[in-house]
């Protein structure tokens, strides 16, 4: 049986899913990490041409979507400070200080 | 005499129970269904000087190019998937999320300007 390669849209729609998920990541560390693997990972299919390939490959990042939407909310829970890398909420000064 | 007293009392307090006419205003329904925090509106200007900002954050972009009117693919030289991420950026900045369905319409900077524009939720 020859697989059905997925539409480019879907992929596009696939890829802007997995990055919003990825940016659900309260932790710093965690949220760069699932960035760059996601564009790293759609990158290199960019040129793909064989159906086969690009369903499997469709098909296994829908499923690991679902486990990184789960991941992020967990995340989420259990979010610490934010790292001094990143950028902080303006801080508040009392006016009577 | 208590008894005259009594019967005073009630004579008043019937007259001060009686419900006081309270003038209903003609555009009552009007009132209030109101909103009355209208949202400030972001300026065309504004709008336009902050996508571009998003857009000048993007490596692969052609800087020489990059004026409201160029298109992403074309003028300043984006794959599909980059178009993907500014879109993201774009609703990133603005705080707001843009459905799939029309996110594949923005093609163009103009395009996600105007979409912006007639957002009322993005800030």
């Amino acid at each position: 049986m020859a697989a059905t390669a997925p539409s480019k849209q879907a992929i596009l729609n696939l890829y802007g899913s997995t990055l919003r998920a990825s940016r659900a990541f309260s932790s710093y560390n965690f949220r760069q990490y699932f960035v760059r693997r996601t564009r790293g990972v759609f990158q290199e299919i960019k040129d793909e041409k064989d159906a086969g390939k690009l369903r499997a490959f469709y098909d296994e990042k829908t499923k690991e979507l679902e486990v990184l939407k789960r991941s992020a909310i967990v995340n989420q829970l259990y979010g610490g400070w934010k790292l001094v890398v990143e950028k902080q909420q303006p801080s508040r000064e009392r006016a009577d200080s | 005499m208590s008894f005259l007293r009594l019967a005073v009392r009630n004579i008043a307090r019937t007259r001060l129970a009686a419900p006081a006419a309270v003038p209903v205003p003609r555009n009552w329904a009007w009132m209030q269904a109101a909103r009355y925090s209208a949202s400030a509106g972001l300026s065309k200007d504004a709008i336009t000087a902050r996508v571009l900002d998003v857009l000048k954050g993007f490596e692969q972009v052609d800087q020489a190019k990059l004026t409201p009117t160029s298109t992403f693919t074309e003028d300043l030289g984006l794959d599909s998937l980059t178009t993907v991420e500014v879109v993201m950026a774009v609703e990133e900045e603005f705080s707001i999320e843009i459905p799939d369905a029309e996110a594949e319409e923005i093609q163009t900077v103009q395009q996600a300007i105007d979409y912006i524009a007639k957002t009322p939720e993005a800030h």
